[in-house]
């Protein structure tokens, strides 16, 4: 039997009445002020009882819709027990009325979305990735690429025998390092990319007159071009869109509730956690550069002269390394020749 | 003395006093930023582990809470939302914006369209969110009702959202005034309708009083890195090294300065929109007195945001918390009568799909 005061309000009028709530087996008796006889009889089984939050007053919904409420919280946590409704709210409640839970809440959020990010969120796009088939990363590809041809690319002014040249060089190399199945080349003038390629998922590789020019001769492009090749093999294109895609769902998910002070705020880790990405898919990208070089001429040097030479040419090294979308080109250099010592 | 439906109990008016003048009855707000911070992490913590699905049941916590909070006259709000119809708008939600990606990468012609229909959808949802919202606020255990048509909220948020950038923006205000005035218009407490005395002019004086600020602020910033710019480029002639560097703080500078610029005209304009809009609503004999003073406003939008950043956003419950107790304790409640003296309404459930949909595309409206 438990007693306690609340104060009850019928839901058809908004006067608050104060009374008196005992509870005995199965049912609420509710009694005004001094009175023996009660005014209302419910069985406990239909009433619905507000979950516990915080300190706020506990209140009672009686099968009519009428309203006890109570500050009261040892009476109520007497019926809640009795009542077994919301159980799963009760134990919630139960960690955040602890600092020591909310505290190892805290880490194991901070450890759920470090394994999400960095593990959960990578596998799930590879696995998307490769459900998505050719004829699809085809229209992608191209939809891309008529986009970058009407805005940044003209055609080449190389000699043709030069582009033959360089032509017959990359499908030499993409038949050593695999299949060549769609693997083509493509050179285009850019004057305002610069020295730079690109690889669409559907294995069209992009490389720019400037980058040509920089190459003293073909084989310093032969890393640049197995770098290409595994950014197509490895899908890093298609899993870059859904992994971003994955970090949008779960930033939002963090944040979504106070959108108004952090959204922007929201903005920065976003960026942070894709750059991350695509710095770990360059490395991926140079690993299987430095690997095939070594296979097949026992040294990356060509490779690391071509990223000096082209981390000269254009001086990026203002931006932080953490806002990079390629690592340092001194780390890749390092990361080069460790390989090379393996 | 008013009948009470139970024997041998007469109510007496809550506050005391006499029932002829006019009584005020200011709002408390009793929630702390530590019991705040303790719900929002394991709000977090939960919903992450069960992949958003707890979301709808963190909403729910973290609204319940607020209200609860929310005291006047020594009884509380409450919010009442079944967390499960908050879930089934989540899962509606999120498979758009799926499929919308999708679309996007893919089909790139159809996530055209799909986002006009989105655009299309999004006057309904917004009239759905303000009903679910409205219906499942109560007070002394009365619900609120909102009554504005899904016509008017096609109207306002379509027919007038194009005439925006077909009168160069000259309408806005107006605009503001026509949302403000379909959120406070038919809100009623129970079956106690209320009225809008807004005021379109009053919104016009604000926002030129916004632009002119801003005028200010953009004329001063200017002058301020123009000087810098002198200062810094002569001191650093010869060091060529230095100048990107320079030019990426500048940039990271400017912007630093114009995001707190707007948002604290924002908060300007937020605590005379308010103010006017509370004070130019009745509900019956009920009115409000709002007086939140923009300045107050402006600082505490700039010191929470400083808190949040310092502490890597676990600041951000006692920002929330600092910020509502401000706001509601700068409110209050007059009436002639009882508060004890309203009547309720009966209204048919609402789905919650367009609660989801607002709070997902973060669109403000209302309070």
């Amino acid at each position: 039997m438990t007693e306690f005061t609340a104060t009850l309000f019928d839901g058809k009028r908004s006067a608050a009445h104060p009374v008196r709530v005992r509870q005995q087996g199965g049912a609420i008796y509710v009694y005004t002020q001094d009175e023996t006889d009660p005014v209302r009889m419910d069985p406990l089984a239909n009433c619905q009882i507000t979950p516990p939050l915080g300190q706020t007053r506990r209140a009672i919904y009686l099968p009519d819709g009428a309203r006890l409420e109570t500050g009261n919280q040892e009476a109520v946590a007497q019926l809640d027990h009795l009542n077994r409704h919301s159980r799963g709210m009760q134990w919630v409640h139960g960690l955040e009325s602890r600092w020591k839970l909310v505290l190892c809440s805290l880490a194991t959020l901070v450890f759920c979305v470090w394994i999400f990010i960095a593990y959960g969120i990578p596998f799930l796009a590879e696995k998307a990735a490769e459900s998505v088939p050719a004829a699809v990363m085809e229209t992608v590809s191209d939809r891309a690429l008529d986009r970058f041809e009407s805005r940044l690319l003209t055609p080449t002014e190389l000699p043709e025998a030069q582009i033959a040249e360089l032509r017959a060089h990359f499908r030499e190399i993409a038949r050593r390092s695999g299949d060549d199945q769609q693997l083509r080349l493509l050179v285009y003038k850019a004057p305002q990319i610069g020295a730079n390629a690109f690889a669409l998922p559907s294995g069209k590789i992009l490389v720019t007159d400037d980058l040509i020019r920089l190459a003293e001769n073909k084989q310093e492009l032969s890393g640049v071009f197995v770098h290409e090749i595994a950014h197509v093999r490895q899908r890093h294109g298609l899993r870059t869109v859904f992994q971003n895609a994955g970090v949008f769902f779960v930033i939002s998910a963090l944040v979504g509730d106070v959108a108004s002070i952090t959204s922007t705020a929201a903005a920065l880790p976003t960026m942070l956690v894709q750059r991350g990405y695509s710095r770990e898919f360059e490395r991926q990208a140079d690993t299987a550069a430095g690997k095939y070089l070594i296979q097949n001429r026992d040294s990356t040097r060509t490779y690391r002269r071509m990223l000096k030479r082209l981390s000269e040419k254009s001086p990026a090294g203002a931006a932080p390394s953490m806002m990079a979308t390629h690592p340092a080109v001194k780390v890749r250099i390092r990361q080069l020749k460790q390989l090379e010592k393996k | 003395m008013e009948d009470t439906g139970y024997p041998g109990v007469c109510q007496k008016p809550v506050a005391g006093g006499s029932e002829a003048g006019p009584q005020n009855h200011p709002f408390k707000f009793t929630g702390t930023g530590a019991e705040f911070f303790r719900i929002w992490i394991v709000n977090l913590l939960l919903t992450i582990v069960t992949l958003g699905i707890y979301a709808a049941w963190a909403k729910v916590r973290t609204r319940r809470y607020f209200f609860a909070n929310t005291v006047l006259n020594d009884q509380a709000f409450d919010y009442l939302a079944d967390p499960k119809v908050i879930l089934r708008g989540n899962l509606i939600i999120a498979g758009g914006i799926i499929i919308y990606m999708v679309l996007d990468l893919f089909k790139p012609a159809y996530s055209g369209i799909a986002l006009l229909l989105f655009l299309l959808a999004l006057p309904f949802l917004i009239y759905k969110s303000l009903r679910f919202n409205a219906h499942n606020s109560a007070y002394r255990n009365i619900r609120f009702r909102f009554l504005g048509t899904a016509g008017e909220s096609y109207r306002i948020y379509a027919l007038y959202a194009l005439l925006v950038p077909l009168t160069l923006g000259l309408i806005v205000p107006y605009w503001v005034y026509r949302q403000k005035a379909y959120f406070f218009g038919r809100l009623p407490y129970g079956d106690t309708g209320n009225q809008f005395y807004g005021n379109p002019g009053y919104f016009y004086t604000t926002y030129l009083l916004a632009g002119g600020i801003a005028l200010i602020l953009i004329i001063c910033v200017f002058l301020y890195t123009g000087a810098m710019t002198t200062v810094t480029a002569e001191a650093s002639s010869g060091q060529t090294d230095s100048v990107p560097v320079f030019f990426i703080l500048t940039a990271f500078v400017m912007f630093a300065l114009a995001a707190i610029f707007i948002s604290l005209l924002k908060q300007f304009v937020y605590a005379r929109l308010t103010n006017h809009c509370l004070n130019a609503t009745h509900v019956g004999a009920l009115q409000f007195d709002s007086r939140l003073k923009a300045s107050h406003l402006m600082w505490i939008r700039f010191t929470n945001t400083l808190a949040i950043m310092a502490s890597a956003g676990l600041l951000i419950p006692w920002a929330k918390v600092r910020r509502t107790r401000y706001i509601l304790e700068h409110i209050q409640v007059v009436t002639r009568g009882s508060l004890g003296d309203f009547a309720a309404a009966r209204e048919t459930d609402q789905t919650a799909v367009g609660d989801a949909a607002v709070d997902f595309f973060d669109i403000e409206i209302g309070l």
